[in-house]
């Protein structure tokens, strides 16, 4: 009897402090700690699938979780795919992805082909800056119609806006030392030497 | 035994490090793909090298600078602002007397409009730490032109001081700033600021 007593009492303590019964991600993470855990979790195992439906229910924030998973596994295609069907809003995702610096056209189509809706997942490429070429490319690829992907990258265009996406535009550094720029700040650099 | 890794992480630190020079000469944003090799490399430095505070600030410059390229409604700048505020921490904690440091932290706080006691403390501290270095002085200018009802009664002070010694050398750049950000009162509240021919703008 006590054997059999240690022996639950031994598997319940493996089982409380084994990593999976304890890591999660949370809310309030910032990206690198959510990137981190996400990398631990997948080495012991863990889909992506799981990892995004225990964020998602957790209440960690989609951008957040999206580009944690983008940086920890380098594949934004299976990272766009376990947000959504974890149940994440395909624009927040998508918006995310793209922003986190993952291909447009990649991002569009796994959205897309994980069941996100061709319209949602156009405009939120657009609105993010993705060039209507790369979103058009990715949605093709996902099976859209030519009519379908024209439509939707209209009704996401402000009227006389160019739908190409950003290139290394000018940053708004008003950065000291600069003196001059626009509303944000850039943070400072140290003069070489000085830091050391 | 020490130096190997410490080395290596230098070379990874190496090509970021260029870049945002460059970037910062430039008055540019990084494109997405920089972005991501940057990070990843600075990510490998800091596996390397993990106490180093340089690289904790440099990953932090480069989060900050990437978020500029995004639209401002984007969801993930208050996530990577965030994460540049949390390196920047581990920077101060490790090197406390560095004034950069301390105004990045600030700079950052106020772009996540984090006015709190730590925001008050980087102010205070930059300022501290750094009364005579240009960067320092019109990085606190900026805080203060932009946030000045925010700022704590040591903070202010901070700000105006820096923004006396800044008046010396600097009084073009100073209102030049203070005009863009509709903040002419403050800095002519300066005592020294009268001083400079262009304060004939000050209303």
């Amino acid at each position: 009897m006590k054997v059999k007593a240690a022996i639950a009492v031994a598997t319940l303590t493996l089982a409380a402090f084994s990593p999976l019964a304890t890591a999660q991600l949370k809310p309030g993470m910032t990206v690198e700690q959510a990137q981190n855990e996400v990398r631990a979790q997948v080495k012991r195992g863990q889909s992506l699938q799981a990892i995004a439906k225990a964020a998602v229910s957790a209440g960690v924030d989609p951008a957040l979780l999206v580009a944690a998973m983008i940086a920890a596994t380098g594949n934004p295609q299976a990272a766009v795919r376990a947000a959504i069907s974890a149940g994440a809003p395909p624009a927040a995702v998508v918006s995310a992805a793209i922003d986190s610096g993952a291909p447009a056209a990649v991002v569009v189509a796994a959205a897309i082909n994980a069941g996100a809706p061709a319209q949602t997942v156009v405009a939120a490429a657009i609105t993010s800056g993705a060039p209507a070429s790369d979103v058009t490319n990715g949605a093709r690829e996902a099976g859209v119609s030519a009519s379908v992907i024209t439509q939707a990258i209209n009704s996401a265009t402000p009227p006389g806006t160019a739908t190409t996406g950003p290139t290394t535009s000018p940053s708004s550094n008003s950065g000291a030392g600069a003196g001059g720029g626009g509303g944000s700040t850039t943070i400072v650099t140290p003069p070489p030497g000085s830091q050391s | 035994m020490l130096a190997a890794p410490r080395g290596l992480a230098d070379l990874y630190v190496f090509s970021p490090q260029q870049r945002l020079a460059q970037l910062d000469a430039r008055n540019e944003t990084p494109g997405p793909a920089e972005w991501t090799r940057a990070r990843q490399d600075l990510q490998r430095a800091l596996e390397l090298d993990p106490h180093n505070p340089a690289h904790f600030e440099l990953l932090a410059r480069w989060y900050e600078r990437y978020t500029l390229r995004l639209a401002p409604a984007s969801s993930l700048i208050p996530a990577y602002l965030e994460q540049a505020a949390a390196h920047l921490r581990r920077a101060a904690a490790a090197r406390p007397a560095s004034p950069y440091t301390w105004a990045n932290l600030a700079l950052v706080k106020l772009r996540l409009a984090q006015y709190d006691a730590e925001f008050q403390t980087a102010v205070a501290n930059a300022w501290r730490l750094g009364p005579w270095e240009p960067e320092v002085q019109l990085a606190l200018a900026q805080i203060a032109f932009r946030a000045w009802p925010q700022l704590g009664a040591d903070a202010q002070d901070a700000a105006r001081s820096a923004m006396r010694n800044a008046l010396r050398r600097y009084d073009r750049e100073l209102f030049q700033l203070a005009r863009l950000h509709g903040a002419l009162p403050v800095l002519c509240a300066v005592p020294r600021a009268s001083a400079s021919p262009l304060s004939a703008a000050c209303p």
